[in-house]
């Protein structure tokens, strides 16, 4: 039984080290979220992210991925503070109106011509 | 009469004696230490039809190939003027030397060093031993043995010919070309020109990069855009990439813009009916270029 726990806690150790992420918090309050590639230093691999995105300087943390968001649909409204996580934003998520589609503006010219 | 009889054998044997020569033979440094400097003769293991020779002062090196290519790469550059001539290549750190004969080159072998400090340069004959240790590889008569090309490789060569050797490693070689080619590449920078630099297979949400080659990683920022960033930089911006998405099951979308910096790439995916970016199912990236 002992065995059998560690070796769960080690399956679930390794697991959330794969999906680990670096979420970097801009000064709006928006975050950036880093991902590096397989293999390699996770460090060196994100750091160097945060330099060519030029987002080093910036507080972050380091997370699993599970702790993102579940749903991207508001992926816009992504805000977040370094050692509070990242949350959506719903006020401006529930305030927002997205741009019409072609076919809405289609017939709202349609609509205008004479 | 017993020194005409004495003469008479001399001149019977000897040309049995280069016969032998003429079928196989493979040249072998020997060590160094009191021992003269003078190839040995092994029949056993190349014959003169493939021509290809090994030059070692330890047979234990004799086959050793990196398999560190990258590595190679660095550090080496191949010799031949003339692979049809010199039938063998050899590795050297001496960034000056190329071969003037790719396309032969390439057809040819390619052998690698796993210690550049110690390669020497040497012209083997190309015909068959016709007298008594003697060898013609040009026309002219030379003694049977590597001549080192002063001309070709910049140091000196620490052995004198025809006497006792000083300490010089041989690093060679395979004669198992198939073994080499599979074990190694060198690659001509024209080649290297043509290749793939990097590219990604990438999760469409940004939380995961499936597989890549020279990606560090990506960073997402917003829905429908990820800058990938570059393991290795390119020498500019001026490199190409081509961005791609699958959109399966999500409606209809399309790669958008590409930002390039000689050091990542932001890649987009738009919804065609409203030009918003969204989130594909996946990204797919490839750049080419010069590093």
């Amino acid at each position: 039984m002992k065995r059998t726990i560690i070796l769960v806690s080690i399956l679930i150790a390794t697991n959330c080290y794969a999906d680990q992420v670096r979420v970097v918090y801009k000064p709006d309050k928006s975050v950036a979220v880093i991902v590096p590639s397989k293999g390699g230093d996770y460090e060196t691999k994100v750091n160097r992210c945060m330099e060519e995105s030029k987002l080093d300087g910036l507080p972050y943390d380091d997370i699993d991925s599970s702790q993102l968001p579940k749903d991207r649909t508001n992926r816009r409204f992504w805000e977040g503070e370094k050692g509070f996580g990242v949350s959506v934003n719903q006020a401006k998520a529930d305030t927002y109106i997205p741009p019409k589609t072609l076919e809405e503006r289609i017939q709202a010219l349609e609509a205008k011509t004479p | 009469m017993r020194k005409l009889l004495i003469l008479a054998f001399l001149l019977l044997t000897t040309p049995l004696f280069a016969d032998e020569f003429t079928t196989n033979y493979n040249l072998r440094i020997p060590s160094i230490g009191g021992r003269d400097w003078q190839p040995t003769i092994s029949r056993d293991i190349v014959s003169m039809d493939t021509i290809l020779y090994a030059v070692s002062q330890d047979s234990a090196k004799m086959t050793y190939v990196s398999s560190d290519v990258a590595d190679l790469k660095t550090k080496t550059t191949i010799i031949s003027n003339d692979i049809s001539y010199y039938p063998i290549s050899i590795i050297s750190h001496d960034m000056g030397i190329v071969s003037t004969d790719t396309q032969r080159h390439k057809a040819s072998i390619d052998i690698i060093s796993d210690d550049i400090s110690f390669v020497r340069f040497y012209k083997l004959p190309r015909a068959a031993p016709s007298g008594n240790a003697v060898i013609s590889y040009d026309g002219s008569t030379l003694a049977w043995k590597p001549i080192y090309d002063q001309t070709i490789v910049s140091y000196p060569l620490s052995v004198a010919n025809g006497g006792t050797g000083s300490a010089v490693g041989y690093t060679v070689v395979s004669n198992d070309v198939g073994e080499l080619k599979s074990k190694t590449s060198i690659i001509s920078s024209d080649a290297v020109n043509s290749f793939i630099k990097a590219w990604a297979n990438i999760k469409g949400d940004g939380t995961a990069i499936n597989d890549s080659y020279n990606v560090s990683g990506i960073v997402d920022t917003a829905s429908g855009q990820v800058t990938v960033t570059w393991d290795k930089d390119f020498s500019s911006v001026n490199y190409a990439c081509v961005s791609g998405i699958d959109n399966t099951g999500i409606g209809v979308m399309m790669p958008g813009g590409i930002v390039q910096a000689a050091g990542s790439a932001l890649i987009t995916a738009v919804r065609w009916l409203n030009g918003n970016n969204e989130d594909p199912a996946f990204y797919y990236v490839i750049a080419i270029g010069d590093q």
